[in-house]
């Protein structure tokens, strides 16, 4: 016998046992002669001994003994007894195959239906097609037709592009997938009839410098001329499709709060006037020397700078740069005119609330693109 | 050890070999039990049809000597030996008629 084969023969079915008699040595002698497999033999006294055999070997063991020798079975093992020992027991086998087949039995009806994927097609729509074709909680599994319902959810909401019915046990899933049209249409339907954006616009007239759209589209770039209100930065985005598929006219416009930078060259024009005479100039001891003297070019000069000054303080931001400057004096009965001509870099733009959709009041100005513009600044 | 007397001692299964480590031993070309207790266990080599003595030699035994001994396995001429290992002797027949 092979070792594999006889390694399974004595685990598959083992015994132990208790040999009495005179000269054990001799008995077990003669066992190893005859081949026979022993182990955990174990002297309790000189008349008597332990150990696990098989269940073949015993056999053998108990002829080699004959009747000088008593053997007693004491323990089996192995899953061959075990199979004997749970057969011996008809109650619990038939418990076992009762609790056994009302598991399998149960296994068979729906117990839970998830549904995923779903966006625009509410749930409850989606198991109420489901129930028709005969998938709901406590279904009998083998009489559903899986591919004829996976065809109504087809026929009956013609949005859904992909299903996939699978089961596992007693669960049930739908996973779907609806397009993107729908859910559009839905959105649409959903979208508050008036939206408020923002614009930023031109706070003054000048040339364009430079312009950084945070948020929003620029519609301007540097060295523009824009004139004041004009828009600079809008808050309604075109969404062009990125498929070839869809048509171009349908693209859709996204509304946002325009945000950004812009700086331009200001010019500003202005005209001061000054006394072109001073009167009563006194020397160092008090005395009259002269009752009316001229400004001179630079008196003028001094003055006008002085109220060029004045009116940068009051009129103009404090990030305000002025980066060219130009005086032309003339003089005329007491008076002398300065015309001044400022170039000055600042920031133009400034945030206006637009609103689109139904409006009631005047103030709106419909655009080309069917959204309506109201001035809120 | 040359090879050849190596070869040779391997396929000799007349004489006693002995494995012996504090818990265990591993006798093997048993030919037979001699003496068995929980004390000491007694077995006797060569060839299971052929007699040592016949073919010149004489009878060897081997006696493991301890305690709590158990025979652990018994298969094809070998003896595998567990419990606590004290002493390991090798015996001819003369050696027991001197004790």
């Amino acid at each position: 016998m092979g070792e594999p084969s006889r390694r399974l023969s004595f685990y598959s079915h083992r015994i132990f046992v208790k040999i009495e008699g005179f000269r054990l040595d001799r008995l077990l002698d003669r066992a190893m002669k005859a081949g026979l497999d022993l182990k955990s033999v174990r002297m309790k006294s000189e008349t008597e001994l332990t150990c696990w055999i098989s269940r073949t070997d015993l056999r053998k063991l108990q002829k080699l003994g004959k009747s000088a020798y008593r053997i007693t079975v004491l323990q089996q093992k192995g899953p061959v007894p075990g199979a004997k020992s749970i057969l011996s027991r008809p109650a619990f086998v038939l418990g076992f195959l009762l609790a056994a087949g009302f598991v399998i039995f149960q296994s068979f009806f729906i117990r839970s239906i998830e549904v995923s994927g779903y966006r625009g097609i509410p749930e409850e729509a989606l198991l109420s097609c489901l129930t028709e074709k005969g998938i709901y909680k406590g279904a009998y599994r083998p009489d559903i037709d899986w591919e004829g319902a996976e065809q109504a959810i087809y026929d009956t909401f013609p949005q859904v592009t992909w299903v996939q019915l699978a089961y596992r046990g007693q669960k049930v899933w739908l996973n779907l997938s609806e397009t993107d049209h729908a859910l559009y249409q839905k959105e649409e339907e959903e979208r508050p009839k008036r939206q408020v954006y923002t614009d930023i616009v031109a706070s003054h007239s000048g040339y364009i410098e430079t312009i950084y759209p945070y948020y929003g589209l620029a519609l301007a770039e540097t060295g523009d001329y824009v004139k004041k209100g004009q828009v600079l930065i809008t808050g309604s985005v075109p969404i062009q499709p990125t498929t070839f598929d869809e048509e171009s006219e349908d693209g859709r416009i996204y509304f946002v709060n325009a945000e950004g930078e812009v700086w331009a060259k200001v010019p500003y024009h202005m005209t001061f006037y000054q006394e072109r005479y001073r009167f009563g100039e006194k020397s160092a001891d008090g005395k009259t020397v002269s009752d009316r003297v001229e400004r001179t070019e630079e008196e003028a000069k001094k003055k006008a700078e002085q109220q060029i000054r004045l009116w940068t303080a009051e009129n103009l931001p404090e990030t305000a740069e002025i980066q060219n400057k130009s005086l032309k004096f003339s003089r005329s009965g007491n008076i002398i005119e300065v015309s001044v001509l400022l170039e000055v870099r600042q920031e133009i733009g400034i945030k206006q609330e637009a609103m689109i959709g139904e409006t009631d009041t005047d103030t709106t100005d419909h655009r080309p693109d069917g959204t309506v513009r109201q001035s809120g600044q | 050890m040359k090879i050849g007397e190596e070869i040779r001692r391997d396929l000799d299964f007349t004489h006693p070999r002995v494995v012996v480590t504090d818990s265990m031993v591993l006798l093997e070309n048993v030919a037979g039990i001699v003496m068995l207790s929980e004390q000491a266990i007694t077995v006797s080599h060569g060839l299971k049809h052929v007699k040592a003595p016949q073919k010149g030699r004489p009878q060897m035994y081997t006696t493991i000597r301890g305690r709590n001994l158990v025979i652990r396995e018994i298969y094809e001429g070998r003896l595998l030996i567990g419990g606590t290992i004290e002493k390991a002797e090798f015996l001819q027949p003369s050696d027991f008629r001197e004790n």
